[in-house]
């Protein structure tokens, strides 16, 4: 029997998947599942039987699909496929699992630089990879170990010494966690120095003279005007050096020092509060340097501790809208954060408003659909009253606009719109069951046009006198919900206003419930007509 | 009380410095007094001694000084007095330095002031009647009628034996033994520590007199021997009875509670007059305790009489620090509650308790909101059965007012005839404002002169920054569903208009809901073609908590950042700091292109401040303090 057939028709093996495909967002399962078919299939080599490598394949990229934060098993990956001899496939998963991070992720691309710089011959072509690694990741702060391995490709495969200097010279100026090494090497790279042509390599022949009062063409005696030369050289790198310090020390002391996990865990590990504060901070303090490239990553840095907190999430986001104007950036980091956020009301608001922005309705459209099925339908039933507002909110102002001549005033044929108005109703016929209910009744009295409140009085309000619901009647803000959407109604005149209110809303209230009703009413009548307090308060006290 | 004393506590106050006037030669020869009274310290009992110390010694090395003298070292004691009517001691004090001073006369009649300013002192009272009986023998009707106010005021009071001594001695000096004998009945059924005497010295007097006993006495005897048995418990641990500044013990504090809580119990059915007693009792040592007054009110309002539980109220509201809000407020709900039991005295009890408080909180602009309320409940009285024109002229002559009120206190030229424009001040005037808007808007339903008063009242410095005028104006452009105003006035929130942020935040959320219940697609697109940098959507959205937004074509990185307090002050919030800076960095400059051209050196910004910057590093100092 080979591996293959042995390793499925275990037990073991028939309970793992079972597990994962249980529970495919517990991380632990599909590590055990993973392990064991490995495990199973050791040693792999080249001549390892084609079903099992399927199988490991297909098991990384499933699991990766899951996870997609998951650095290091995208390099298990790509190294395993190094070992069979499948250069290309490396690349792939590399690159693939470089894609989930926005290019933004420090370990991958070390990994992927060291496996290319045994795989790419071409100089050119390696360069072009380290350049764009140093675009993405140079400025993190743990970049260090990326420099050091750039500097040293640069070193063995460059004849001049140009591209040394320079990129050596760039990382000086970094805020690096290893700063001090790199100006080590720059000191001894200038100690190195023996003819005066080469400080060209460092600057312009004329900021030499300006600013250092140098000039390579010196004809004198050269050995101690170049020993004068680097006395120079050395005070401006140690004013470099003060400053970068200051920079590190600072970043190191209110930030990196409280931020102890730097990788992904699953969405069942929980992040102390401290240390989600500390990153709010440190990323606010990275907007306002206005380095964009470093805020790019350092909120991608964020989100890999914290891909299941909605905060950074919203964060990135309006970072995005607001300093960059950037709105399908904004759009594709909420859509991300839907995936990976635990807690999505926020971000589905947020895109709501994103997507109206980008007059991306087709978008908008497929979003109200996936949130009516994900709730089967019933999206009034859902107990997060924000979502189901939220919902609403945008459904109306896009009912708005799909059928505005339906009706004499245009206005209102979003919540007259019966499919909406039928969930308006089973929601408030849920009564005490859900929370929002006072917002929602809030918002309803909220239109001021005849026709409407007509249509909300008889559908809402005299419909919940109807049903006798005892939540509503016995709840004063009910009331003086009722009363408002009188008072406000610019049709009637005050007198008309007052004695409906007065004469006909009053009289239905129930006097056992005095206790409760009375304290809102009383606040109504006191902001609006102070006279009818008497008779309200004699309505309520003849029985009590 | 006939005899009033000629110079009142009331007159004394404004004389602000006591010592002014005084020949200079007397201030130099008595630099203790003028530094004692220059140092005094208001909050601290021995300052306050040391002063009455160093006003003795005046007054025996001058024995008779002249009169400027005297008044000023009266004028002295009045002022502290004022402040502290309650400590009986420096009354006593007081009018042996009067006698000394002025003579019996005056010194009796600092007796009689004293017993008027702390009514329920049980020690001035004992002075002040022993002085009248030793003094004034002949005057028994006047002193009678003194024993009968002081009997209501402290005559319960458990120890106020040394009183009924001297009632009953009165009486028995005038041999009128039918009063003695009312006094005593009185007596037998209060629980008073030495109760066992007064029966004793009661049935003996019953017996040499051959009185009748009104009652079976024994039996009162046992009920009043039982209510003394239980409140010894609380009696025996008081351990301050006395007023005093600063803190009244916990313990007494906790005794005071369960005594209170004992004798207010239902179920004891004590006499009210006894428990009222005990009350003031409590509230001498603990006069500053708001729970106490509102247990005392408490009590009161469980039963009918309207009158008391107003005048504790009044009191209360007098003598409680000036921060304590809870009764007060309290007293204003009582009142409104109250008004139709009898609506004239309320309304003017009312109108004179919000002139009071807005006196000691000018900025509480609730006030004014609370006496609108009542002053269009009380004086524009009109009721649906009225005939319309009538009710509209009521609301036409309301809104009249209003903006004469309003106008007159912009033009500093306010009637005190009119109590309204007594009490405007600069932070409730928006409140009048937005009632004038209110009933024109809402009841006169006139929207030009609506809008045109906001127009002109937005302008105005007083009301620019009022949460109820805006709240209003927001109500009404969405009342009109106008976009174009809404708009703006969304987009000028914290720029130009200046709320509370949580406030802002409430609009802002409100507006997205109504915006979007109320608005469709093409009036939005149409609406974010005009101006680019603002949309009714996203912008509330993004304005949450962050009420000085600008969309991003306001603000783009510029060489002047550095200069920016957020800048200054990133990473710690409100230190500022001038950070050292690469000004022209590369680290932005891919090494791609770095190697195309020469680099140029570095430039430094802030380098010369490196040393200066600090951070006080605790954390570290600690530490290091914790390994040592």
């Amino acid at each position: 029997m080979d591996k293959y057939t042995a390793l499925i028709n275990d037990g073991k093996f028939s309970t793992l998947t079972l597990n994962v495909s249980r529970y495919p967002k517990s991380l632990v399962y599909w590590e055990k599942l993973l392990n064991h078919i490995i495990n199973t299939s050791t040693p792999i080599c080249k001549s390892i039987e084609p079903q099992l490598l399927e199988l490991i394949r297909y098991t990384y990229s499933s699991m990766l699909n899951e996870f997609p934060y998951l650095e290091n098993y995208y390099i298990d990956f790509a190294l395993l496929e190094y070992k069979l001899g499948n250069v290309s496939r490396s690349h792939k998963i590399f690159q693939h699992g470089l894609q989930a991070f926005n290019q933004r992720s420090l370990l991958l691309w070390i990994s992927y630089l060291k496996f290319c710089n045994n795989v790419v011959l071409n100089q050119k072509q390696l360069f072009k990879k380290y350049e764009m690694a140093e675009e993405f990741i140079g400025l993190h702060f743990f970049s260090g170990e990326f420099w050091d391995l750039y500097l040293e490709q640069i070193q063995l495969r460059c004849v001049s010494s140009k591209r040394y200097w320079s990129v050596l010279r760039k990382i000086l100026e970094i805020p690096l966690h290893s700063f001090a090494k790199f100006y080590a090497l720059w000191l001894y790279q200038v100690d190195d120095i023996t003819d005066l042509k080469q400080l060209s390599q460092l600057t312009s022949e004329d900021e030499l003279s300006k600013k250092l009062k140098i000039n390579i063409k010196y004809s004198g005696r050269k050995g101690p005007y170049l020993q004068e030369a680097k006395k120079k050289l050395k005070k401006i790198t140690k004013e470099m050096y003060m400053v970068v310090q200051y920079q590190v020390l600072e970043i190191y002391s209110i930030f990196e020092s409280n931020i102890y996990s730097n990788y992904y865990t699953s969405s069942e590990t929980l992040v102390s509060s401290d240390e989600i504060e500390a990153w709010i901070k440190y990323l606010d303090y990275t907007i306002n340097f206005q380095t964009d490239s470093l805020t790019h990553l350092n909120f991608q840095r964020a989100l890999l501790p914290l891909a299941h907190y909605d905060i950074i999430w919203i964060k990135y986001c309006q970072w995005l809208i607001t300093a960059k104007n950037d709105l399908v950036g904004a759009k594709n980091v909420l859509l991300t954060g839907l995936k990976f956020s635990l807690k999505k009301t926020k971000i589905i608001n947020l895109l709501y408003s994103v997507l109206c922005k980008l007059n991306d309705y087709e978008l908008l459209r497929t979003l109200f659909e996936k949130i009516e099925s994900s709730y089967s339908e019933n999206i009034e039933n859902v107990d997060d009253f924000e979502i189901f507002w939220d919902y609403l909110q945008f459904r109306i102002f896009y009912q708005n606009s799909v059928s505005p001549s339906r009706y004499s005033d245009s206005q209102l044929s979003g919540l007259l719109n019966k499919e909406l108005f039928d969930k308006v109703w089973k929601r408030l016929s849920l009564k005490e069951k859900k929370t929002g209910q006072e917002i929602l009744l809030n918002s309803l009295i909220q239109f001021y046009s005849k026709d409407t409140i007509e249509f909300v009085e008889k559908n809402v309000f005299r419909k919940i006198l109807a049903s006798n619901w005892e939540y509503y009647l016995q709840n004063g803000i009910f009331w003086s919900c009722y009363c408002r959407l009188i008072y406000f109604d610019t049709s009637r005149s005050y007198l008309e206003k007052r004695q409906y209110i007065v004469k006909t809303i009053w009289p239905q209230i129930d006097k056992k419930l005095a206790q409760n009703v009375l304290p809102s009413l009383t606040e109504f009548c006191q902001s609006y007509f102070p006279e009818e307090l008497d008779t309200l308060e004699e309505i309520f006290t003849e029985k009590a | 009380m006939t005899d009033e004393t000629n110079f009142t506590i009331e007159v004394i106050e404004p004389r602000a410095d006591a010592l002014r006037g005084l020949d200079s030669l007397f201030l130099q020869d008595n630099a203790a007094l003028v530094q004692t009274y220059r140092n005094m310290d208001w909050s601290d009992i021995s300052s306050l001694t040391q002063m009455v110390d160093v006003i003795e010694q005046t007054v025996v090395k001058y024995g008779d000084p002249n009169d400027s003298i005297k008044l000023a070292l009266e004028t002295i004691l009045w002022q502290i007095l004022r402040k502290y009517p309650l400590l009986f001691g420096f009354w006593k004090r007081f009018t042996t330095i009067e006698y000394q001073l002025f003579g019996l006369k005056k010194s009796i009649e600092v007796l009689a002031t004293s017993v008027k300013w702390f009514p329920t002192s049980l020690e001035l009272w004992c002075d002040y009647l022993n002085v009248l009986c030793v003094n004034n023998p002949n005057e028994k009707d006047f002193i009678r009628n003194n024993f009968h106010i002081a009997k209501d005021l402290i005559g319960e009071q458990f120890l106020s034996h040394p009183f009924w001594d001297k009632f009953i001695e009165f009486e028995v000096r005038q041999e009128n033994w039918e009063n003695v004998q009312t006094i005593y009945e009185y007596i037998i059924e209060i629980p008073l520590h030495q109760y066992a005497r007064f029966f004793t010295s009661y049935k003996k007097l019953l017996n040499e007199r051959n009185f009748k006993p009104k009652r079976d006495i024994d039996t009162v005897l046992r009920r009043t021997q039982t209510i003394v048995n239980e409140i010894w418990q609380f009696e025996s641990k008081i351990k301050q009875p006395f007023f005093n500044l600063g803190q009244v013990l916990q313990d007494d504090l906790k005794n005071w509670s369960q005594y209170l809580n004992f004798v207010t119990n239902p179920s004891k059915s004590l006499d009210k007059k006894f428990i009222m007693s005990i009350f003031d009792r409590c509230l001498i040592p603990c006069v500053y305790n708001e729970k106490v007054w509102l247990m005392y009110i408490n009590l009161l309002t469980r039963e009918d009489s309207y009158e008391i539980t107003v005048g504790i109220y009044q009191k209360a509201s007098k003598v409680l620090p000036l921060d304590f809000k809870t009764l007060r407020y309290d007293f204003i709900k009582y009142l409104k509650k109250n008004y139709r039991l009898n609506n004239v005295l309320f309304s003017k009890i009312f109108n004179e308790t919000v002139s009071h408080f807005l006196n000691i909180w000018p900025n509480d602009i609730s006030l004014m909101t609370e006496y609108i309320c009542m002053w269009k409940r009380h004086s524009f009285k009109n009721s649906l059965d009225q005939p319309p024109r009538e009710i509209l002229e009521k609301q036409t002559s309301f809104a009249k007012i209003l903006e004469t009120s309003i106008t007159n206190y912009l033009t500093k030229q306010t009637d005190p005839r009119v109590h309204l424009q007594t009490l405007i001040n600069d932070k409730n005037l928006s409140i009048v404002v937005v009632e004038l808007i209110k009933t024109t808007w809402l009841v006169l339903k006139n929207n030009m002169q609506t809008r045109k008063y906001f127009n002109f009242y937005q302008k105005n410095s007083l009301i620019k920054d009022s949460v109820p005028f805006w709240l209003t104006y927001y109500k009404f452009e969405k009342s009109n569903v106008n976009f174009t105003r809404l708009n703006k006035f969304i987009k000028e929130l914290g720029v130009e208009i200046y709320l509370p942020t949580t406030i802002m935040n409430d609009i802002l959320t409100d507006y997205k809901t109504f915006y979007l219940m109320h608005s469709n697609i093409v009036a939005y697109e149409t609406s974010t073609l005009d101006s680019n940098d603002f949309d009714p959507i996203l912008y509330p959205e993004m304005k949450i908590s962050n009420p000085q937004y600008e969309p991003v074509a306001g603000v783009k990185p510029n060489a002047e950042w550095y200069k920016r307090t957020e800048w200054k002050e990133a990473g710690h919030v409100g230190i500022m700091i001038e950070r050292p800076q690469i000004s022209n960095s590369i680290i932005e400059c891919n090494s791609r292109n770095l190697v195309q051209k020469p680099i140029t050196l570095p430039n430094f910004r802030n380098l010369e401040k490196i040393n200066q910057v600090k951070i006080n590093d605790l954390y570290t100092e600690e530490f290091l303090k914790e390994r040592k």
